[in-house]
Order: C-alpha cells, then structure tokens, then sequence
C-alpha cells in the first residue's frame, strides 16, 4: 500500500515540477513582454513630454512677446488725440475757400 | 472814308468783345485773399492729422501684431492641450498594463505563504509516506 503512496507521489513531484518549469518560463516571458510594452510606452511618454515642455518654452516667449506689444500699445495709444478740433478747422477752411 | 472809319469802329468794338469774352472764358485763376492767422491754422491742422494719422497707423501695425501673437498663443495652447490629452491617454494605457499584469500576478497561489505552507505540509506527507527517519 505505502508503494502505491511513493509511486502516486513521485509521479506528482515530476507533473509538479514540469508544470513549475513551464509556469515559470511562461511567466518570465509574460513578464519580459510586461516589460517592454512599459517600456514603449514610457518612450512615448517621455517624447510627448518634451514636444510639450519645448511649446511652453515657446509659449513662454510668445507671452513675453504679448507683454512687449501691449507696452508698445499703451505708449502709443497716449499719442493719440483728438482730431475734432483739426478736422472742423479743414472742414471751414473748405467750405469757406473751396469753390463749388 | 467815313464808312471806312465805322466799319474799323465795329472791328474794334467786336475784337474787344470778343477778347473780353475770351479771357472771361479760360481766366481760371482767381486770387483769394486769405488772412495769415487762417491759413496758419490750417496748416497747423493739417500737421496735427498728418501726425495723427502716423500715430494711428502705428497703432493698426502694433495691434494687427498683437492679434497675430494672441493667435500663436492660442495655437501653442491647442497644441499643449493636444499634448496633455496624449499623455493622459498613454498614462492611462500605463495604468491598465499595470492592472493587467497585477491580475495575472495576484493569484493566492503565487502568493509566498501559500508556497510556504504547501511546502510544509508537502514535506510532511512525503516524510510520512515513505516513512522517513534518521538513521540511529
């Protein structure tokens, strides 16, 4: 009877272990597969990540540039006067000494 | 000799009428007196928009330039905008083969204390069934 228990048993250990062989080849390669997919999709992270961190670097500038037009803007539009004035005193000038 | 004398008369008459009519007719060129103070004050206004309208065209160039950098800004947005729905999705992608892969390696039977006790209880029944002693 305990002969039939070690042969049971042995036969068991030897399933056991190439099933433990076979899980662990598979595993190592779904691990391996695990690995370079993070991987890719790491690169495209970091890729995307750049292309974004070099149009805030443009942006940056661009807001500078926005900043510097305003400046030029404001000092310009302090320039500007009322023309009212100029222009009734065309506009008598014309009617006074234009022929019709 | 008198009739010589009238008809000479009445070329004369009909060549200053005509003369008069003709300068009447092509003397374009008046001469408008205009006081001093007027015509400087004229000048002044015409100066006055001359330099208005330089102003002003300064004004139209700087602000078509700033309407240009508002649409660079808003381009440069989208396209971060775009960046950032890229990275979202690709983290996303990041989270789910995490996932994944913890579904396949969080079973209870890969976890270390099963392995253990297995290993125990394994040891135990092969020791008891081949009957297993030191030698005395």
């Amino acid at each position: 009877m305990k002969n039939i228990w070690k042969i049971i048993i042995a036969i068991g250990g030897t399933i056991a272990g190439i099933l433990a062989i076979f899980a662990s080849s598979k595993n190592s390669q779904s691990k391996k597969e695990f690995n370079n997919r993070v991987k890719a999709n790491n690169d495209k992270l970091d890729f995307i990540t750049g292309k974004a961190a070099g149009v805030e670097k443009k942006k940056k500038a661009t807001k500078a540039k926005i900043k510097k037009t305003s400046t030029k803007i404001k000092s310009t539009k302090s320039k500007v006067k009322s023309t009212k004035n100029a222009k009734s005193t065309v506009d008598s000038f014309e009617k006074k000494y234009r022929k019709k | 000799m008198k009739k010589s004398t009238e008809k000479n008369n009445m070329k004369n008459i009909l060549l200053s009428l005509l003369m008069i009519i003709t300068f009447n007719c092509y003397s374009q060129d008046k001469i408008v007196e205009i006081p001093e103070s007027e015509l400087e004050g004229f000048f002044l206004a015409i100066d006055t928009l001359k330099q208005q309208d330089e102003v002003k065209t300064i004004l139209i160039f700087d602000l078509e330039s700033q309407i240009r950098n508002y649409e660079m800004l808003s381009k440069q947005d989208s396209m971060i905008l775009d960046y950032r729905l890229q990275q979202v999705k690709l983290l996303n992608e990041q989270i789910k083969l995490y996932d994944d892969r913890l579904n396949q390696v969080d079973k209870w039977y890969k976890k270390p204390w099963v392995g253990v006790v297995g290993g125990v209880v394994g040891t135990i029944i092969t020791i008891h069934v081949i009957d297993y002693s030191l030698p005395k």
